[in-house]
């Protein structure tokens, strides 16, 4: 598979350099909300959604700043407006889909200075992609991100019933999961090297 | 946000030390983990990293606090990205024209400093309450703390994972390194392990505390 | 943003005062950064052309970088267009010239996705014996201690396949007669075969393809504007010391 290709873009994205496991990219809320399956999928949808829409915003702000010649305002262009494009959102989402802003509302606000959203505008302004290929590498990026969660939310109720010693409990147990599963996503890097 | 803000209260050594120990950004607080895992493999990296925060750290601090009282509550979060962001520009081109190989090696992880818990838990809960010469110091502190975290797994993972110090070999050739400290899940373990260690001793404390009250308490 | 507001909300004051605390911090923000940006610009573009450079020497042996002349080029199927040193990090081939102002090699730029992210390369290319005369690496962030850039480096027999790889034309110049191909450890027999490391065959592949593909897109052109690329450009020609000078 060619690098540029939308299905490689996307499984590199949502596996073999998964936002969280490999890049360390969000993992506020990895940590913090994969308490629970459902509250982990919900997250992991919101996610998708507010990274879809950074990936269309970062895209825009990126073609007028190279148009203008401004790059080095990038940064603080993309964080500022990708924030109040959340905000947008979330008031849109509140005011036309009350059972969406239910199911979505408490986490976007969340989200919006998660690491993963800017990393993800980051990293599609360097690889230069293209708007399709924005788009495909965001939802991408969602889809594994949501995977991390949801598996991490997993292990964690399991281990809820595991007799570990009273130190280990919380965030460096987490971190030991957390490492195990991202040394078996390790497994996946090489796909469509060929 | 775990304290109040004591404005008459002086500057004491605590308003350094708490960052770099009691309240360690990364092993207490668990903040501003996620732009810098990724670049603890090398001790180097961990310095660059370290220092880029730190200075961010220290420019948004005196800047939100000088303004303090003319920025108006409602706009008060979209004034402190900015002013973030801003900072970390600047650290951004500055480490890139001192050293192609650093910024290479940090890559878009320099700018994505601006999305460090610490760096905006202080602004607000700190920088935005209290005198300048009061937040520059605490902010110092918490720097030099997220720096000695760093550090911490920087060398821990540059050690086990290359054989190396700063890039200096440690062991003999006989060593075979092991080479998963340096890739992403080495990140999660070390992290862990200290994590773990932090815990440890902070248990020890409770413990040893408890014990001393029993023995004041106790009769006879 | 999970901050709570926690004292009673001060009376909202006026928009006026909002907008202007923010334009206040905007031209704080703007100033700063283009400040910072004005005095380290020249700096970073100096050093990335040094890097450049020096990449560039280091595949084409043989020439002395003090006396030895480079050119930047972007060559696409359109035509050839020279660029000038500050351009330079839009092109994609670089003749370089000795001494004597003779041809030495042209530079070109090959990449492929290796085991986590693309790995790019920069070769060197002469047209005289068509083959392949040295090679760099420019990024790679495959295993370390096994595909990353050091260690690939550090590998003399891995390297000394890109001393003399046969890149040779078909007759009618339209394409690479025998490919690049990357074979397994140990079992190279052909002079357009690369001989991959054992334990970082995925790098070596995307090693070996990134040069395929490369070779596969721009030999053929290079050979329809070799007359072009072989001279070197007048004003160029005796100011040997224009490029060294820093």
């Amino acid at each position: 598979m060619h690098p540029g290709d939308l299905s490689f873009i996307f499984l590199n994205a949502f596996i073999i350099n998964n936002f969280v496991l490999a890049y360390f990219l969000g993992l506020c809320p990895f940590l913090g909300v994969s308490g629970k399956l459902d509250t982990a999928w919900n997250m992991g949808l919101a996610t998708t959604f507010v990274m879809f829409v950074s990936s269309v915003c970062a895209y825009g702000i990126n073609l007028l700043l190279v148009k203008y010649d401004l790059v080095f305002l990038r940064l603080i262009c993309y964080i500022a407006v990708i924030a109040s494009a959340v905000q947008l959102v979330e008031m849109m989402v509140k005011k036309f889909s009350p059972t969406l802003f239910r199911a979505l509302g408490i986490f976007l606000p969340l989200i919006t200075t998660n690491c993963a959203i800017l990393g993800l505008a980051l990293f599609q302004t360097f690889k230069e992609y293209s708007f399709l290929q924005s788009i495909v590498y965001s939802i991408g990026a969602g889809a594994g991100f949501t995977l991390a969660l949801m598996l991490m939310a997993g292990l964690r109720t399991r281990m809820d019933l595991a007799d570990v010693p009273a130190i280990s409990r919380g965030a460096a147990l987490s971190f030991m999961l957390a490492g195990m599963l991202s040394l078996t996503f390790m497994g996946f890097a090489g796909l469509g090297g060929h | 946000m775990t304290y109040q803000p004591r404005k008459q209260k002086p500057i004491t050594p605590d308003t350094f030390l708490r960052g770099i120990w009691r309240e360690n950004p990364v092993f207490v607080m668990l903040l501003g983990l996620c732009p810098t895992l990724a670049v603890t493999n090398s001790t180097i990296n961990a310095i660059g990293m370290g220092l880029a925060t730190t200075f961010v750290l220290l420019g948004s601090s005196l800047l939100v606090s000088l303004l303090r009282n003319l920025i108006p509550k409602q706009v008060r979060i979209a004034s402190y990205i900015v002013i973030i962001a801003t900072f970390v520009t600047i650290v951004d081109y500055a480490i890139h024209a001192l050293s192609l190989e650093l910024y290479n090696a940090l890559g878009a992880f320099i700018q994505l400093i601006v999305a460090n818990c610490v760096i905006l838990g202080r602004a607000e809960s700190y920088a935005s309450k209290n005198r300048i010469t009061k937040s520059l110091v605490n902010a110092l502190g918490m720097g030099v703390g997220f720096t000695f975290a760093l550090l911490c797994l920087g060398s821990v993972r540059e050690i086990l994972g290359s054989g190396t110090l700063l890039g200096f070999p440690l062991f003999g050739d006989s060593f075979q390194p092991w080479v998963v400290m340096i890739l992403p899940p080495g990140g999660f373990f070390v992290t862990g392990a200290w994590l773990l260690l932090f815990s440890w001793l902070q248990e020890r404390r409770q413990r040893k505390a408890a014990k001393e009250e029993e023995a004041i308490h106790a009769p006879g | 943003m999970t901050m709570e507001v926690k004292s009673p909300v001060p009376p909202m004051p006026s928009s006026m005062a909002m907008i202007r605390v923010l334009a206040l911090i905007a031209l704080f923000a703007g100033l700063s950064v283009v400040l910072v940006v004005h005095f380290t610009d020249p700096v970073i573009r100096e050093k990335e052309l040094q890097a450049l450079e020096q990449a560039v020497f280091k595949v084409i042996p043989g020439v002395e970088p003090e006396s030895a002349v480079r050119i930047s080029y972007s060559l696409n199927a359109k035509g050839l267009v020279r660029l000038e040193d500050d351009a330079a990090g839009a092109a994609n081939l670089f003749a370089v010239f000795d001494g004597s102002g003779k041809l030495a090699g042209i530079a070109l730029q090959g990449a492929a996705q290796g085991y986590q992210d693309v790995v790019r390369t920069l070769y060197g290319y002469d047209p005289e014996c068509e083959c392949i005369i040295g090679l760099t690496i420019m990024k790679s962030t495959d295993t370390p201690g096994m595909g990353d850039k050091h260690t690939v480096e550090a590998n003399h027999a891995f390297m000394d396949n890109f001393r003399h790889l046969s890149v040779k034309l078909t007759a009618d110049k339209g394409s690479v007669a025998h490919p690049v191909e990357t074979v397994k450890h140990g079992t190279k027999t052909e002079e357009w075969q690369v001989d991959a490391i054992s334990g970082a065959t995925i790098t070596s592949r995307a090693i070996g393809k990134g040069l395929r593909q490369s070779t596969g897109e721009l030999l053929p052109l290079i050979a329809r504007h070799l007359q072009e690329i072989s001279k070197i450009p007048r004003n160029k020609e005796k100011s040997g010391t224009e490029v060294k000078k820093r």
